[in-house]
């Protein structure tokens, strides 16, 4: 049993996720649950996830999430989705009730409606940092351009985004990929460009082949700042888990992030790149 | 005494296949399109946006483009995306309303954004914003088959776990109590309902491009996008390795990146046929009756097709143009 999560403020997660691991608990509902609490906390909205996340740049918070069994076939994802503070359970009842994979938009809202959830107004998905943070932006009239996070995957996109966007959190492949036979990987950072490249996937395709987690996180990272020869590389980090409980990780830039493998006490914080 | 030699060289044949056209199914017309861009000097990114546009004004096989494949409201929507595999960008639109060129559309997001994918309403208002004409995309046609299907008691639908019973009514729909694992029984749909156009030029420089565009799944629930707008499941281009591009049913293939792994596995030397067999065997395995091909080209203009054998489809149609062909050539493989 093994968990991780991106940066550092997945560490509560990933606790939670422990816990509930050796408490026995399905694999998927410990995923959903410490991704929900996450997606729902006003506070964490800072780091551009669920409540309190930076909204478009007509002020609306839309929020893009998927969930991936490692049995190959179990998948389900939103995008673009309004009003949701936990766009990741969303993600699993199109998993569980749909043969779907991907809903978008407004067809997202009203399915998760048929489903129970309740739409909140836009005001709800705001926190007093986010709303702040979009009246200066509206003064500055300027997109931020750094500030990409995602949680496993669950994210409010790049900040002042167009509205629709929607970066590679939830797509398969790219955000996330899970396979039972290898293990799963997870991409953050800079969406747009990340999509492009379909790391998640590259890197378990490498981990089929032999590579360690590790190798396989530092070799598609390579390969992306190979195809992007002489321009800097855009804001990437990647995280992968093995099915032995290995863990690797590799990033453009300075990138914390949690991990806790069975035999641990504790829940360990490591960041790689860090600037000399 | 004078000896002469002559030297016979023989230049790799293979170089002279490019430049080279390649799409899903018989549209022979969208073919043609891309070949004649790109002798009147046009991009190999032109190409592919003229090929998969001309499919759309079409409305090729019903599949592509408007008037027809309604969702469960009765409306049309599109997914397209467009990949320069030169500079590995992407541009991308998914349940696109009101908006015929959804490929043109997924190009401006590509030009004229730092994004890559715009999804819904949204994607339509930003469309309108670039000079796109916003207008109905439905049809006598998609109107009929939608009453129809309501006057059917919406059959097919893509419904599950839910009441009234979506195998007898039509919705609203509620979610029902479910066991613990969902059984993960997919629902055999008319394989028709999903014919995408999926298209990869090769200019003769060996620069390569993909795109699609598809209306998706017909009944689909609103704000659906299929595997077409995603980068590396409808299509991938790199121009280290070659280009890919997959047709059939999306809310399976996409979850497992076909074409970004066709490429990926012709990249390490797999020939084209190799690489679309493996990514068609590594969906079989989980969905043995699962509809679905895929494209494959690399940089030396070689190419090839795979297919999932199914009742409904023991043979895949393609259309190839090289300068060997001269004109748009049907090629069919047999689905294994």
């Amino acid at each position: 049993m093994a968990a991780v999560g991106t940066w550092s403020f997945s560490r509560p997660a990933v606790e939670r996720m422990r816990c509930m691991l050796l408490d026995g608990q399905n694999a998927t509902d410990v995923v959903e649950t410490a991704m929900a609490e996450v997606e729902d906390d006003v506070d964490t909205g800072r780091h551009i996830v669920g409540r309190g996340g930076f909204p478009n740049f007509k002020g609306v918070v839309e929020c893009d999430a998927a969930i991936m069994e490692g049995e190959p076939g179990r998948f389900g994802a939103v995008a673009a989705l309004k009003g949701i503070a936990q766009p990741c359970r969303v993600a699993r009842k199109v998993m569980d009730r749909s043969p779907h994979s991907l809903l978008v938009g407004e067809g997202a809202e009203s399915f998760a409606q048929e489903q129970g959830f309740i739409s909140e107004p836009n005001n709800n998905m705001l926190s007093d940092h986010s709303a702040t943070a979009y009246q200066e932006f509206l003064e500055k009239n300027k997109r931020v351009k750094d500030g990409h996070d995602t949680l496993g995957v669950s994210t409010s996109g790049a900040p002042f985004k167009s509205p629709g966007r929607v970066g590679d959190s939830p797509l398969p492949g790219c955000g996330l990929y899970a396979d039972h036979t290898v293990g799963a990987a997870a991409a953050t950072g800079d969406g747009d460009k990340i999509m492009c490249y379909c790391p998640s996937f590259h890197v378990v395709q490498l981990m089929r082949q032999g590579l360690s987690p590790n190798e396989a996180c530092h070799a598609v990272l390579a390969d992306i700042q190979r195809r992007i020869s002489g321009d800097k590389c855009f804001e990437i980090g990647l995280i992968s888990l093995n099915m032995k409980g290995e863990v690797g990780a590799a990033s453009s830039v300075a990138f914390p992030y949690t991990f806790w493998k069975q035999g641990m006490d504790l829940v360990k914080e490591l960041v790689i790149n860090q600037p000399k | 005494m004078i000896k002469i030699c002559l030297i016979i060289c023989l230049l790799p044949l293979s170089k002279a296949a490019l430049p080279l056209v390649i799409n899903t199914w018989r549209f022979e017309d969208a073919t043609s399109e891309a070949w004649s861009t790109l002798q009147k000097g046009g991009s190999f990114v032109d190409a592919v946006e003229r090929g998969c546009g001309l499919c759309e004004m079409e409305q090729c096989d019903g599949s592509v483009g408007f008037g027809d494949h309604p969702d469960e409201q009765g409306e049309t929507t599109l997914d397209a995306m467009i990949m320069n595999g030169d500079t590995m960008e992407v541009g991308a639109v998914g349940d696109l309303r009101r908006i015929k060129n959804a490929v043109s559309v997924a190009r401006a997001v590509m030009e004229n954004t730092d994004h890559t994918f715009l999804v819904g309403e949204s994607a339509s208002i930003f469309a309108e914003n670039m000079g796109f004409k916003s207008e109905d995309l439905s049809t006598n046609k998609s109107i009929t088959i939608f009453s129809q299907w309501l006057q059917n008691n919406c059959q097919p639908n893509y419904r599950k776990n839910v009441f009234p019973d979506p195998s007898k009514f039509c919705g609203p729909y509620k979610p029902k109590t479910m066991l613990r694992r969902p059984k993960h029984k997919k629902r055999d749909i008319d394989p028709r309902a999903h014919d995408t156009i999926g298209m990869i030029v090769i200019d003769k420089n060996g620069k390569v491009a993909a795109a699609t565009s598809t209306n998706g799944a017909s009944h689909k629930i609103p704000g659906r996008v299929g595997d077409s707008p995603v980068a590396g499941a409808g299509a991938y281009a790199d121009s280290i390795a070659g280009g890919a591009a997959a047709t059939g049913d999306g809310d399976v293939m996409m979850r497992f990146l076909p074409s970004f792994l066709a490429v990926e596995l012709m990249r390490s030397g797999a020939e084209p046929s190799i690489a679309c067999k493996t990514a068609i065997s590594r969906i079989k395995k989980y969905y043995p009756t699962f509809f679905g091909a895929v494209i494959c080209a690399n940089t030396t203009g070689g190419y090839g097709a795979a297919c999932n054998k199914i009742p409904e489809l023991s043979q895949f149609s393609f259309m190839v143009f090289n300068s060997q062909t001269n004109q748009p050539r049907l090629e069919k493989v047999d689905c294994f």
